[in-house]
């Protein structure tokens, strides 16, 4: 299956209000990441939901968030980060 | 559009992890039998997903319920919906069992 990011890449996870279950979180919409692995292609949860398919199958990524990017009041270390899975359909190049 | 399980960045207080430590008991693991059985590979009569998308569902109402009466409440829901058994099937089947406990609680 064709992957449109590798590890490395910046990706921007894109800031949409969709209804249904959607398995990205308003905490990282509209926020920049790396592409920290590609996890694999897998069954579309927004569609299995409903008792559909799941085809085409969606390809998967492992991104990394820097904690001070996702949370403008971060009191952490500057170097802290976060991993989240994100499905392929809601990122775009960055 | 956010879910009621979407609560990432929501304000919240410290979590203790001891205050949530938690032994299943007799019917939970009966709903977790149950679950396991209609989504298995041979039945398939729905699916995890299936099952989140009802809990979430429930909106404001989500944190309410513990979390086995949640995947009870989705299972039951997507039966009705799937029509394995329809709403009145399932008062029916109610009834009967609330009454077949009352005869036993008074007859012992």
């Amino acid at each position: 299956m064709d992957r449109r990011f590798k590890p490395g890449d910046n990706v921007r996870v894109i800031q949409r209000s969709q209804p249904g279950h959607v398995r990205t979180p308003m905490y990282v919409r509209g926020k920049v990441g790396v592409i920290e692995r590609v996890v694999g292609s897998f069954p579309n949860p927004e569609t299995l939901a409903y008792g559909q398919s799941g085809l085409p199958y969606k390809m998967l990524y492992r991104v990394n968030f820097m904690q001070k990017e996702l949370w403008d009041d971060y009191e952490g270390k500057p170097d802290d980060s976060l991993e989240i899975e994100i499905y392929e359909h809601w990122l775009e190049a960055n | 559009m956010r879910g009621p399980q979407d609560l990432g960045g929501l304000p919240a207080g410290l979590v203790d992890p001891a205050l949530h430590e938690h032994v299943p008991t007799h019917w939970e693991k009966r709903i977790d039998a149950m679950m396991t059985l209609l989504f298995d590979p041979k039945r398939r009569l729905a699916r995890v997903d299936e099952s989140r998308r009802m809990q979430e569902a429930l909106g404001e109402d989500y944190h309410k319920y513990p979390y086995y009466e949640r995947w009870l409440l989705a299972i039951s829901w997507l039966m009705l919906e799937k029509g394995v058994y329809t709403q009145t099937e399932l008062d029916e089947k109610q009834k009967e069992v609330r009454q077949r406990i009352e005869e036993e609680r008074s007859g012992s």
